[in-house]
């Protein structure tokens, strides 16, 4: 059983299996078409640049950091 | 007296004493039957009539007709409580096949007309659309719903009884086929007033004429929301088991729609408006409720009859419904919202709505005559609606917040398929290089299985992975992910609309209902990205797309993560290796620094040597306790002050809190107190009682301050939580390995240097060490002594032979399978990212690049 929540209007359903929810994850195919427009008009966003950079050894400063 | 009531069952039973003379307010049997002679052949006319085309009057002689006979003598009964004089109807369904239908009105007027010579009663039974008011008595008897009355259901009954309490009087007349078998009789006094009517449907006329319980339930029920206030009992003793339903409703409408949303989630209690025209005479009554599905269901009525086909008042419900929102989400609109023109269609979705109009002189149209046709309605009830309506979202606004926000979604909805079927169509308009997109450098295989996809960020990234792949079965697809400023202080990544559609169209496994993942071009879509957080966003938002529009693909286990790496380290001459994880590269620079080690003390006299696994051991659990210390940090102690907090050591018996840190210091009065364990604490506090509330009014009333507040004041309690675990590790320290908690901080020397502690040897070299923890960083220096490490910020900091050799090479890759709950989990982690919220987005963020410093170690 597949437990989800519909990402558009948070509606809760559970399926057997992905197969008997066509419109899975979503919970008709009314959400499903508002996320698929949404992606269309760049909707969707994700933080960029900005995040401190990943982590960097850095122990006594003697591993040698090729920075290009 | 014999009351008509449920607990007697619903019969009108004669009262028991005799009445006192029959016929005195009747004319004479005889010449009853006298004068029945002549009305005789014209009501033999009447009833022929019905019974030769019983369509014509009840529709057909199926089930539908069969249960309208039951309808048109409720409907009797129920004119009479709209009237306001009858509580209760009792339709039971009798084990002979008949049924009656028993009310507390006033009962059928007896009383014989002048000039017809016949009673009330027998022309309400006998004469076709005699329907109406009888002005003595304004007794009002309509006529259901073919405006045909209960001369109908006389007509088509093998046997009819009716019997009348009224006037002090029982009153009976039995009929057969519509024919009256005798006049109206008096069968004795009773106090009571009512109508019963019980018949037995004709199987000459009716194929069937088994009733169903269930079609009456329903109609008595909708007809007990229309009638608020009458109670209706359904009984069916045609079983051993006598089934019994009972209606009632005291809110009427509102109940009515809240039952229709019984499986749904309301978005809201029930809304009633309720209204009349008084110079028509027209009442209009409307109940509707949201739901958070997208059906809708809207049934509306004309004097309780349904009008399956609509007609004037439903015209003029939705037209105000529409305008009145319309108005109302103009008004409300957001910047985001204002282009979307919200359609009367869009308030369609998730709509229950009962329409309910009282009309004197209802017009019924249409193919089973159930639309109503009166133009003067649709104006009355605009009106009504539109006005309380309005009214009731000012006074309202959650609700109309609600309402809105799901039209606008509806709306949002209808443009999406809009935006999907154009891009659909652009798709198939490029058409150079069979309508895939142009940037997608393709590879030369059309075999499935052995073809992939590379999903790659950044063009630049991309020309590099086009430089390097395998180009018969690798193609690449970079992909830009827009930059936005969105007003806020962060730069935010998007990708556009072009880049959605070159992924649909370069898989080709379609999307929504129609995905088939074995129309999909490549065996496996790899996405490759930065191995940094940026590139993790990234990820997440590609996966977060692919979870969504085309999930079959993911939990077939055709999407993958490839592994770019995040070191190449280079020792002697030109010797290549890569890491591609953090906690590998650290994992490395270890066991090159301990590699060959021996730990042992700068003096003699301790007894620990160590080398190998047990070296490697000790070393991961310094670690631990390095990260333990750090969250000491935060705290304003040094951490000699702390290790010195320390249980002290005892040479004989082992204490078992010897060498373990307090969890609990207590000041009191200046002094600070130890305590190394809940226990310990609660014994504290035990042995600290306050004196109890009795001695501490003797106290007082010596004219003793009172100890518990001056206590209160001088008691200051620290946890210190991270001791928990930090003990943890000090408890292996000192059990498996005999340190102890000096042997981390350096020895204490007035004036000079300190002395080493251990010595590390280690090639030949001996390295001198102040303290345990100065193992940690030694080690990791004599790791990196020798290797080269250069560090990869990003794809593009790599050439073709690297991102080849690295992270595509089948032979060489590693590829992550991401799995359908990876993808949720992705999914997950970008509603959080995505949420209109601020604030969790924001402590996400924050969390996550903590995480990040964790990791400098």
């Amino acid at each position: 059983m597949i437990q989800a929540r519909c990402p558009i209007c948070s509606k809760s359903f559970s399926t057997p299996t992905l197969a008997d929810w066509p419109t899975f994850p979503f919970c008709s195919e009314r959400c499903r078409l508002v996320d698929l427009g949404r992606w269309i008009d760049g909707q969707y966003v994700v933080p960029g640049p900005e995040v401190p950079p990943s982590p960097t050894p850095q122990a006594n400063g003697s591993i040698e950091v090729d920075e290009e | 007296m014999v009351e008509l009531s449920k607990a007697e069952g619903p019969t009108l039973k004669p009262d028991e004493t005799p009445a006192p003379n029959g016929a005195e307010s009747i004319e004479s049997a005889g010449a009853v039957r006298a004068s029945y002679t002549g009305a005789n052949i014209r009501i033999l006319e009447g009833v022929e009539a019905v019974r030769k085309r019983p369509g014509m009057y009840i529709g057909d002689t199926g089930h539908r007709g069969l249960h309208h006979l039951v309808y048109e003598v409720v409907d009797n009964s129920i004119d009479e409580a709209m009237a306001g004089y009858c509580r209760n109807v009792y339709v039971t369904l009798h084990a002979d096949g008949s049924v009656s239908v028993i009310d507390d009105g006033r009962g059928i007027p007896v009383d014989v007309h002048s000039e017809s010579g016949t009673s009330a009663l027998e022309v309400v039974l006998t004469k076709v659309h005699s329907g109406g008011k009888f002005d003595h008595d304004t007794y009002k008897v309509s006529g259901g719903l073919h405006g045909v009355g209960i001369t109908v259901v006389n007509a088509l009954s093998e046997w009819l009884e009716a019997e009348i309490h009224r006037e002090g009087q029982i009153w009976r007349q039995e009929y057969q086929k519509g024919i009256a078998q005798g006049p109206v009789v008096a069968d004795g006094a009773i106090s009571t007033t009512g109508t019963s009517i019980r018949f037995l449907p004709d199987s000459e006329i009716f194929p069937r004429t088994e009733f169903d319980f269930d079609t009456l339930e329903k109609r008595l029920r909708e007809l007990a929301f229309l009638n608020r206030g009458v109670r209706i009992v359904l009984k069916d003793e045609r079983k051993d088991e006598p089934q019994v339903a009972e209606f009632f409703s005291s809110e009427g409408l509102s109940e009515f729609v809240a039952y229709l949303n019984r499986a749904q989630t309301a978005l809201h209690p029930p809304t009633v408006f309720i209204g009349r025209d008084d110079e028509r005479a027209i009442e209009v009554e409307v109940a509707l409720q949201y739901n958070d599905s997208i059906s809708e269901m809207v049934v509306s009525y004309c004097n309780n009859i349904n009008t399956i086909e609509g007609g004037t008042h439903l015209t003029g419900f939705r037209a105000a419904l529409t305008r009145t929102l319309n108005l109302y989400a103009k008004n409300a609109a957001t910047a985001k919202s204002k282009d979307l023109a919200i359609t009367g269609e869009d308030f369609k979705e998730g709509l229950t709505a009962i329409v309910s109009v009282r009309v004197p002189d209802p017009q019924f149209e249409g193919q089973t005559k159930t639309k109503l046709g009166n133009s003067e309605v649709e104006g009355v009830v605009t009106r009504i609606v539109n006005e309380r309506l309005s009214e009731h979202l000012e006074t309202n606004p959650a609700v109309a917040k609600r309402i809105i926000a799901k039209a606008q979604l509806a709306a949002e909805a209808r443009e999406a398929a809009r935006k999907a079927r154009e891009l659909v169509r652009n798709r198939k308009g490029v058409l150079s290089g069979g309508g895939l997109p142009g940037k997608l450098m393709d590879c030369t295989t059309h075999d499935q299985d052995s073809s992939e996809l590379f999903l790659v960020e950044g063009d630049s990234a991309g020309g590099t992975a086009e430089g390097g792949r395998d180009r018969i079965h690798q193609a690449i697809l970079p992909l830009r992910g827009k930059i936005l400023n969105v007003e806020r202080a962060r730069l935010d990544r998007v990708l556009g609309n072009e880049e959605i559609r070159n992924i649909i169209t370069a898989v080709g496994n379609s999307i929504g209902e129609e995905e088939d993942p074995s129309k999909r071009r490549y065996g496996k879509i790899v996405m490759m990205s930065d191995a940094d957080v940026d590139g993790s966003h990234i990820r997440t938002l590609l996966m977060t797309f692919f979870y969504r529009q085309m999930p079959k693909l993911v939990a077939e286990g055709h999407l993958y993560v490839a592994q770019p790496p995040l070191y190449m380290l280079t020792s002697g001459r030109k010797e290549r290796r890569y890491v591609h994880r953090e906690d590998e590269m650290q994992a490395i620079l270890m066991e090159t620094g301990l590699a060959g080690g021996i730990l042992r003390p700068a003096t003699g006299d301790h007894p620990n040597e160590l080398g190998g696994p047990r070296l490697r051991a000790l070393f991961d659990l310094l670690g631990l306790i390095e990260q333990g210390l750090r969250a000491f940090g935060r705290r304003n102690r040094s951490l000699r002050d702390l290790l010195l907090m320390a249980y002290p050591e005892t040479a004989g018996e082992k204490d078992p809190r010897a060498g373990l840190l307090p969890l609990f210091l207590i000041e009191r009065d200046g002094v600070e107190i130890k305590l190394y364990s809940e226990k310990e604490r609660q014994d504290y506090h035990a042995a600290h009682q306050p004196p109890a509330a009795e001695a501490e009014a003797a106290l007082a009333a010596q004219g003793v301050e009172s100890a518990r507040e001056s206590d209160r004041a001088r008691i200051r309690e620290i946890e210190l939580h991270e001791v928990k675990v930090l003990n943890k590790h000090l408890v292996k320290l000192r059990d498996e390995f005999n340190f102890r908690v000096q042997d981390l901080l350096p020895l204490e020397v007035v004036g000079d240097e300190p002395p080493p502690r251990f010595l590390f040897e280690r090639d030949g070299d001996v390295h001198p060490l102040l303290d345990l923890r100065a193992l940690v960083p030694l080690v990791r220096k004599l790791g990196e002594k020798g290797i080269k490490i250069t560090r990869f910020k990003g794809l593009g900091e790599m050439d073709a032979e690297q991102l080849w050799e690295t992270t595509m090479d089948p032979t060489r890759r590693t590829l992550l399978q991401v799995r359908l709950e990876d993808a949720a989990a992705a999914n997950d982690l970008f509603s959080t990212l995505m949420g209109d919220d601020v604030e969790p987005r924001r402590e996400f963020i924050e969390r996550h690049a903590l995480e990040v410093k964790n990791l400098d170690v």
